[in-house]
């Protein structure tokens, strides 16, 4: 092999080695993590929080559709529109309101 | 290498591990490019895989339904006294009244619970100061309010929206309790409702089913719901344990499918962008690759060489990106890129950024980026492999 071509090998073997490296040590860690303090805090608030939003300062279905079902963003300033909140728009999370079997109701043909 | 059929494709491996290093800055042009790429994409992905997590424990551990008033399509507080009724229905094990606010702590929005001082009981593992609420305006802060207004154990402080009462903190929750306690002050109903000015509503009821009789309580629930007995202006709505987990399974899914249809887009601009990336350099690759024409290459081979470049890129690339995005993610905890990620963040995330590295993303990242540096260069190489060498050399 040639002396020049070892250098791209060996760098892309390192860095194949150390990103599995990270994997099996992050794999590792998920398992002996603790969430014990995760549950603490959701067993005394009684369910808080759901998606990438660290307090509801646009819209509460973003932070926790438990709390508020509805994106109340959407009703201003064009009623029904795009919905300008940040937390809807860069965040990895989005809620959007579920209906339940009970609201949906089934237009009949008037005969 | 000792197998022959082996060996022609280890020499043209290494011809390209040569050429990588012959055209340095092309090489690491592309590897910048590659990374600038899949560098978000990577760090998204464990986020949310990580806010994922912690979502799936705050499903697991909160109540069996959320009971909250509904008028005209939004939510309102219900009164106090409804607690009686849904603890006399069938299959019900407990009700937690509970109050959910927000509201600003100086210029910052927070968000404010006020539960029952019993359903905090000791020990507080969760704390990483003081201890659990014991009297009447001792509050619960989490570790951002903390560290950016000095809210320590034993301060005093008051809320803009009602002045003239005093708060006291008596314990501050751990960076480690999920992202949302950061921003969170947790107080006693009476004190929730005294701040807001709600008397005696709450905002919703918890309840808590029986072991094994969810499903009586949905339907008693359910019948509660359609009789209206709540007045005339509002009626409850109930929210199940399974439908919070199809908010739950939607929510992700949703957005990271809008996130990968974002990303799609990124990468087909980012083709273009390649394709005149890896064309750095190519008058003299046109040349060399006549060259080796003349000297008896096929263009199969040639193609190949080219074809093992791109992977060695590739891999090299994506696992650059990861490497990247694990010891921004982990190590600096999201150092300025958590907010574009996490809403209501800032530039110096005050809890531990969630985040989950799984080995399918890592794969999906050695794709794409072997997909655009093949659609930069596989064309480009076929074009100058097939025509006259001379043509090529010229």
């Amino acid at each position: 092999m040639e002396t020049r071509a070892k250098g791209p090998l060996v760098l892309c073997s390192i860095l194949l080695l150390l990103s599995l490296s990270v994997l099996v040590l992050d794999a590792h860690r998920w398992r002996s993590l603790s969430d014990k303090e995760m549950r603490w805090f959701q067993q005394r608030t009684g369910g808080l929080g759901m998606g990438a939003v660290a307090a509801p300062a646009w819209n509460v279905i973003d932070f926790d559709p438990r709390l508020q079902p509805i994106d109340e963003s959407k009703l201003w300033p064009l009623p029904g529109g795009y919905s300008y909140s940040p937390a809807s728009t860069s965040s990895v999370t989005h809620f959007r309101e579920v209906l339940k079997n009970s609201d949906l109701v089934k237009a009949s043909k008037a005969e | 290498m000792s197998v022959p059929v082996l060996q022609s494709h280890w020499n043209l491996l290494c011809a390209a591990c040569g050429n990588l290093v012959r055209f340095l800055p092309r090489t690491l042009v592309v590897l910048l490019c590659l990374v600038a790429v899949i560098f978000p994409f990577l760090t998204a992905l464990t986020i949310s895989e990580g806010i994922k997590f912690q979502s799936a424990i705050s499903v697991d551990e909160g109540a069996d339904f959320y009971v909250t008033g509904n008028a005209a399509g939004s939510s309102i507080p219900l009164p106090m006294e409804d607690l009686e009724r849904f603890e006399a229905l069938e299959g019900v094990a407990r009700v937690v009244p509970r109050i959910v606010g927000r509201t600003y702590v100086v210029d910052r929005v927070i968000t404010v619970v006020g539960l029952p001082v019993d359903a905090m009981p000791p020990p507080a593992v969760g704390l990483e100061q003081g201890e659990a609420i014991e009297k009447d305006g001792d509050v619960l802060v989490g570790s951002s309010i903390s560290k950016k207004y000095d809210l320590e154990s034993g301060t005093d402080f008051r809320f803009p929206i009602k002045p003239r009462k005093f708060f006291q903190v008596a314990g501050v929750f751990s960076s480690d309790c999920t992202l949302w306690s950061s921003s969170v002050i947790f107080m006693s109903t009476e004190d929730a409702a005294d701040l807001f000015g709600m008397e005696d509503n709450v905002t919703d009821f918890l309840v808590y089913a029986e072991p094994g009789r969810a499903f009586v309580v949905d339907m008693r629930l359910q019948e509660e719901e359609k009789s209206r007995r709540f007045g005339p202006l509002s009626n409850i709505r109930v929210q199940s344990r399974q439908l919070v987990e199809r908010y739950l399974h939607r929510g992700f899914n949703m957005r990271m499918g809008i996130f990968t249809a974002f990303y799609t887009v990124a990468f087909a601009l980012a083709v273009p962008a390649l394709l005149i990336v890896s064309g750095f350099g190519w008058a003299d690759r046109r040349r060399e690759i006549g060259m080796l024409k003349v000297v008896g290459w096929q263009s199969s081979e040639i193609i190949e060489m080219v074809a093992w470049e791109n992977v060695v890129l590739s891999l090299t690339g994506a696992c650059m990106a990861f490497l990247t995005s694990f010891v921004w993610v982990r190590l600096l905890n999201g150092l300025f890129i958590a907010q574009f990620f996490i809403a209501e963040t800032g530039l110096v995330p005050d809890f531990t950024v969630p985040s989950r590295f799984l080995p399918l993303p890592l794969f999906f990242a050695f794709l794409l980026a072997l997909l655009l540096t093949m659609t930069g260069s596989l064309y480009n190489t076929w074009k100058f492999a097939t025509i006259a060498p001379a043509e090529a050399i010229r």
